[in-house]
């Protein structure tokens, strides 16, 4: 075989690199990680796109903890909204050429974890599983009574929550957990900012309704 | 809901305390005069303190960083295993699936030589007319297979096929092997000599018919194929069977009607009081 042409000495690195990427998955470029952090949503996904695993570990840092409150609020279950963030940050590694440059990440993120959501809310609907008690994670109170007192107002909060239609329950995790605004909302729900208003509004309206009810 | 329930509504989006100061102030004027938008306001105030109450759950970054890389590696081990094995496996199946398609057809159409009857022409107005007799059913199932090994038949109920055969004067003096799937059995139609005197000058004229039962007929008809080899015609036709005058059994005498004594006591009907001592 003759010497390369300056073009193959060009492009074979980077292909080799680029096979290499392909066949070992996220993390085989490395970057640094002070770079990432700075970045917003779009442009760190945009580098995931284009096959930075140190990208994608960023972005799973940065979400992880949102998505898994956010599964665990619209779920109702905090024992398996790590399984559905792990899921969702799967799904956003194997779809991520689906994701369009530039356009908002956030509501992309959130649409995963709500289908993925609505799919374990489906099957519990089947074959219902044993569900862990989120008082649990509450620090403790200075007495008994206090302590009570706060697992029911806490139970009666996560009853009220799953007793809300799917639709609205989002809408209002989303404005006010995830703090998105009813542009991204709307994203999320596929629906226009004004259906996404009504919705969160019904949604805090039921759920004081609820809540009320409850109490009394 | 009017234009400035409206603007307050794009200003309930915002949240809490992110109003700039000249809109936070429009804002509670317009609060403290419409209800339909102080409810509004009041339950999202009541929102973020009810929700706040809600417990985080703890999410460790790194340990889910390092899952989820876990289950990217195992899924592209699964993901990444090469398809065109299969794809190889799956073409030759299809290609072999193709031969045997085209392969069966092939496999049963009829070897060379055989007569499809149902492929016969229906029988030319001469040769009907030189073999016509007086109508009489032919009677085939007393000389089936007698001479001609037929193996392998085919029904010649062609549409233009006469449903009545006048002709059957000569012996096959070859076998005519036949084929099809809708014959059940064949045999020889019997050939009589149409004429009680036969000119002995004249040449035997070489036309043989071959029966064939119809499947599915329900008259019970036989289908007959005739080829003269003098003149290569071939044709098809339909013969109707003999009917048939039951043999009926002599009248059975009339049992005589018995009129029950209704006068009589009525006792003893069953078995048991039979067995006890009869009936009276």
């Amino acid at each position: 075989m003759g010497q390369a042409s300056p073009a193959e000495a060009l492009t074979a690195p980077r292909l080799r690199a680029w096979s290499i990427a392909r066949r070992v998955g996220p993390g085989t470029r490395r970057v640094p990680a002070g770079a990432v952090a700075a970045l917003p949503d779009e442009a760190v996904m945009a580098r995931v796109q284009g096959g930075c695993g140190a990208s994608f570990d960023a972005l799973v840092a940065r979400h992880y903890g949102t998505v898994v409150n956010f599964a665990a609020r619209m779920t109702g279950r905090r024992d398996l909204a790590a399984d559905v963030a792990q899921h969702v940050f799967v799904t956003v590694y194997e779809q991520r050429r689906r994701y369009r440059p530039g356009s908002p990440f956030r509501p992309w993120l959130y649409c995963i974890a709500r289908r993925r959501c609505q799919a374990l809310l489906r099957r519990e609907r089947r074959s219902p599983l044993v569900e862990l008690e989120d008082a649990d994670l509450l620090p403790g109170g200075s007495g008994p009574a206090e302590e009570a007192e706060r697992r029911e107002a806490v139970g009666a909060l996560v009853r009220g929550m799953r007793q809300l239609p799917e639709r609205e329950r989002a809408a209002v995790v989303l404005f006010h957990y995830v703090q998105c605004s009813y542009e991204a909302i709307a994203q999320v729900l596929g629906c226009s900012p004004g259906a996404a208003r009504t919705a969160a509004c019904r949604g805090r309206a039921r759920l004081r309704r609820l809540l009320s009810e409850e109490d009394s | 809901m009017g234009a400035e329930c409206r603007r307050a509504a794009e200003l309930l989006a915002c949240r809490t305390g992110a109003l700039p100061s000249e809109d936070a102030a429009r804002m509670g004027a317009h609060l403290a005069a419409c209800a339909a938008c102080r409810r509004v306001a009041d339950d999202q105030e009541w929102a973020e303190g009810a929700l706040a109450r809600y417990p985080r759950v703890p999410a460790d970054a790194s340990r889910a960083v390092a899952l989820v890389r876990g289950e990217l590696a195992a899924r592209q081990g699964v993901t990444t295993r090469p398809w065109w094995p299969w794809a190889g496996a799956a073409a030759v199946a299809g290609s072999a699936a193709v031969a045997l398609a085209l392969w069966v057809p092939w496999a049963a159409a009829p070897t060379p030589g055989v007569v499809k009857a149902a492929s016969l022409p229906p029988a030319p107005a001469g040769a009907r007319q030189s073999l016509a007799r007086p109508p009489e059913p032919a009677q085939v199932s007393e000389h089936r297979g007698e001479t001609l090994p037929a193996t392998r038949v085919a029904a010649a109920s062609s549409p233009a096929a006469p449903r009545r055969v006048h002709h059957a004067n000569r012996r096959p003096t070859h076998p005519v092997v036949m084929s099809g799937p809708t014959v059940r059995e064949a045999g020889e139609l019997p050939l009589p000599d149409p004429d009680p005197e036969p000119d002995r000058s004249a040449p035997p004229q070489p036309v043989f018919a071959v029966a064939l039962r119809v499947e599915g007929d329900e008259t019970g008809g036989w289908a007959v194929a005739v080829h003269d080899p003098q003149t290569g015609e071939q044709f098809g036709a339909l013969c109707e069977p003999a009917p048939v005058q039951p043999d009926l059994p002599p009248a059975m005498p009339q049992p005589e009607t018995v009129t029950p004594d209704t006068s009589a006591p009525t006792r003893g009907t069953s078995l048991r009081e039979w067995d006890a001592g009869g009936w009276t």
